[in-house]
């Protein structure tokens, strides 16, 4: 019985017949997911055969926020969002705040399904319980601010919460992404999905609220909450005044922000440029999610040269690396820039950034000339031609349409041995971190069910030192197994299922994420889970996530890392001299999956394993 | 004597004045004696950032590396400097 949390409704909208129904959330499916990544991914493994092309009508979009998300529990306004990846032929998910997702819980919905594929540009509107179909040909090739703020105006309702899709989606681009206002679930090409079926944007508006269980449980869960983030020496004091981009000036640091493509990590560090007093003079405010008290969000405006008065909420850290050192851009106004052209074009900042480094190594190389790239001297640190190489990729343009599908697609079909140079996993290009000296975050980048994806399973311990569950060197390569099965798992139950925000769980409540959402779940929906049952969860999610990916084909040879990481080592910095050589990777993917209960020599979850977690029907459709 | 060279970040940054600097330690000075050196230097504007009030125990959230290598997986505050060695001292950051 779920007594608050839960609306208990899934919404599934078919575009192909222009049709909507309502099912009931089955109790059970709430009490093995939670909600968010763990819905979209037992809907994703049920409902999408093996096999089935993501750009074809059969592919599925699932939108789920979570129990917590709009109630006043702080951080919960998330929702996943599910499909499998054009970009990877994997599970693709994504996360993204804002306000979108509270709005889609005071309509009343867990869970929204998108099916099909609309004749003609469409958008749809929720309005609580009504759903409507929109012709969408005024808006189809808008720029998606102002594809939201047309909609609102059709609408009549200024309050409405849109999410759309830019042109990139629009024009099949397989690192196109979602906009959420100025956020976007941005990654794994969910926008060219969106794209596919005809869908510019979803627009919703609610007039419920979202109930909660025991009001006294709720308000003694929320107040400890509350204090755990009081108590954090970062969250208030520092992150909620900078950001993300704090991390670049640990990351310089340490050695490990990645630079000019991951040739250059530990020699091109410009912290001068894009770190955090720096981003202070280009600082005009900030955002909040809903009802979140932190506000990480800054929005900065660029000053000078021909990006003056250009507006951004960011850059985020990892867009300072895909736009700034990972091109060799030292530019803050530049990556301003950069990430606003890539919010309205719809592109996912991380992947156009590290595919445009990818193919300025390559002019620097000569495996690519002027006559690929149009005339454009496409080299390293040169802003103006990142900027022409982005819209390009959005339109399909020049050497745009070469670069639009990722890093992968662009080296095969560019052939001379590029692939050498294309830092992806499974097809999604590689987050900042040079995880040659954090070896815990580059197994999760290897091992992650959505490619290289640092957010799957963030090695706290390495990155920040905190010592939680226990003490970690990040230069070892003994231990790293065990430790990213845990970082996996409770990240899975404790954020991207409930769905809340990690920024928070990492840095305020480390020791104490099972509980918390143990104590909130119970407080909200009823549900008792002991923290171990909180941690199970996230356990079910990454084996059945690692089950679709195994349905479609991928093995152990897919976790792994692009060439230069296993035998370059880096050259200067404080990581000197490290890589994660093959044997290294062999012996922390054989301690990982033997952590995980899978078979070793393959990778594959075992008959045992997916029966423990109630999974038995993932084995019998594996045939393990 | 030996050089160290001494790299820090955001708030430790905003007290030392610099991102970067060298200092120079008697042969066989630990990362203790390199404390001491420090807040010999800046004194009160430096401890309350790197230790519990009152105290010399550093605080738990504070990161101190020599060579990129985290001091708790060398000899702790005992760890013996050697010429050239860099020194890492990096506060809590959030996000990612």
């Amino acid at each position: 019985m779920l007594k608050g949390g839960y609306g208990g409704k899934i919404l599934r909208i078919n575009l192909t017949n222009k049709t909507s129904k309502e099912e009931a959330l089955p109790a059970e499916v709430a009490r093995d997911f939670i909600g968010g990544a763990g819905f979209g991914i037992k809907y994703l493994f049920d409902e999408v055969k093996g096999g089935t092309h993501p750009l074809e009508p059969e592919n599925k979009l699932i939108f789920a926020p979570g129990p917590f998300t709009g109630t006043t529990i702080p951080c919960a306004s998330r929702m996943a969002v599910t499909g499998k990846s054009p970009l990877t032929g994997a599970v693709g998910m994504a996360l993204s705040g804002g306000q979108f997702p509270a709005e889609l819980k005071f309509a009343g919905w867990d869970i929204v399904i998108i099916e099909g594929k609309a004749e003609k540009p469409t958008y749809v509107s929720i309005k609580d319980s009504a759903v409507r179909f929109h012709d969408a040909r005024s808006v189809w090739g808008t720029m998606t601010s102002d594809c939201q703020q047309i909609i609102k105006d059709d609408l009549r309702d200024q309050n409405t919460r849109v999410i759309c899709i830019g042109p990139a989606g629009e024009h099949l681009v397989k690192i196109g992404c979602i906009i959420n206002e100025r956020r976007a679930p941005g990654r794994k090409g969910l926008g060219a999905v969106m794209g596919s079926k005809n869908l510019k944007a979803i627009a919703v508006r609610g007039s419920g609220s979202v109930k909660v269980a025991s009001q006294e449980k709720y308000k003694a869960g929320r107040s400890e909450m509350l204090k755990f983030m009081k108590e954090s020496p970062v969250l208030y004091s520092h992150f909620a005044n900078t950001g993300t981009p704090m991390v670049l000036d640990l990351t310089a640091a340490m050695g490990i922000l990645s630079a000019k493509n991951w040739s250059a990590t530990g020699e091109f560090a410009p912290v001068e440029g894009l770190g955090v007093e720096a981003q202070n003079t280009r600082k005009i405010g900030k955002e909040h999610c809903y009802d979140c008290p932190v506000g990480c969000s800054q929005m900065k405006l660029a000053m000078s040269g021909p990006y003056a008065g250009i507006l951004t909420e960011g850059p985020e850290f990892e867009t300072l690396y895909s736009f700034g050192s990972g091109t060799g851009v030292a530019s803050l106004d530049a990556v301003i820039a950069a990430d606003r052209l890539s919010d309205e074009l719809g592109l996912d900042t991380m992947s156009a950034g590290v595919t445009i480094a990818f193919a300025m190594e390559l002019f620097e190389r000569g495996i690519i000339t002027v006559k690929e790239t149009g005339g454009l001297e496409l080299r390293f640190g040169n802003d103006q031609a990142m900027m022409a190489v982005l819209r390009q990729m959005a339109y399909r343009e020049g050497i745009g349409d070469l670069l639009a599908d990722g890093t992968r697609a662009a080296a095969q079909k560019i052939g001379k041995g590029a692939e050498k140079y294309a830092m992806h996993i499974k097809g999604l290009e590689l987050p900042a971190y040079d995880v040659r000296g954090a070896k815990a975050h580059g197994l999760n980048y290897a091992t992650s069910y959505t490619g290289a994806d640092h957010n799957r399973g963030y090695a706290f311990q390495e990155i920040f030192g905190i010592p939680v569950p226990w003490e970690v060197d990040r230069l070892a390569i003994e231990g790293k197994g065990k430790l990213t099965k845990w970082n996996q798992d409770v990240r899975a139950a404790t954020c991207d299922c409930p769905t809340m925000c990690a920024f928070i769980l990492d840095t305020a409540l480390p020791g104490n994420a099972t509980q918390n959402t143990a104590t909130l779940m119970e407080a909200v929906t009823g549900l008792t889970f002991t923290p171990e049952e909180v941690e199970k969860v996230g356990e079910r999610l990454n084996n059945l996530a690692k089950a679709f990916n195994v349905r479609e084909g991928f093995t152990r040879a897919d976790d792994t890392f692009p060439e230069r990481l296993m035998t370059e080592p880096l050259k200067a910095g404080a990581s000197k001299g490290q890589l994660i050589s093959r044997e290294d990777l062999k012996q922390m993917l054989d301690e990982y999956y033997t952590a995980r209960g899978w078979d070793q020599k393959t990778g594959v979850p075992t008959r045992t394993k997916l029966a423990e977690l109630g999974l038995k029907y993932v084995a019998d459709q594996l045939g393990v | 004597m030996i050089r160290i060279k001494i790299y820090t970040i955001l708030a430790l940054k905003e007290v030392l004045g610099k991102r970067e600097f060298e200092v120079s330690l008697p042969e066989g000075s630990t990362v203790k004696d390199l404390i001491s050196w420090m807040i010999n230097k800046w004194g009160g504007k430096l401890s309350p950032h790197l230790f519990f009030p009152g105290s010399d125990r550093v605080l738990p959230h504070i990161r101190l590396m020599v060579n990129g290598r985290d001091i708790g997986f060398l000899n702790g505050i005992g760890t013996v400097l050697q010429e050239g060695d860099e020194f890492l001292m990096l506060p809590l950051v959030a996000g990612g």
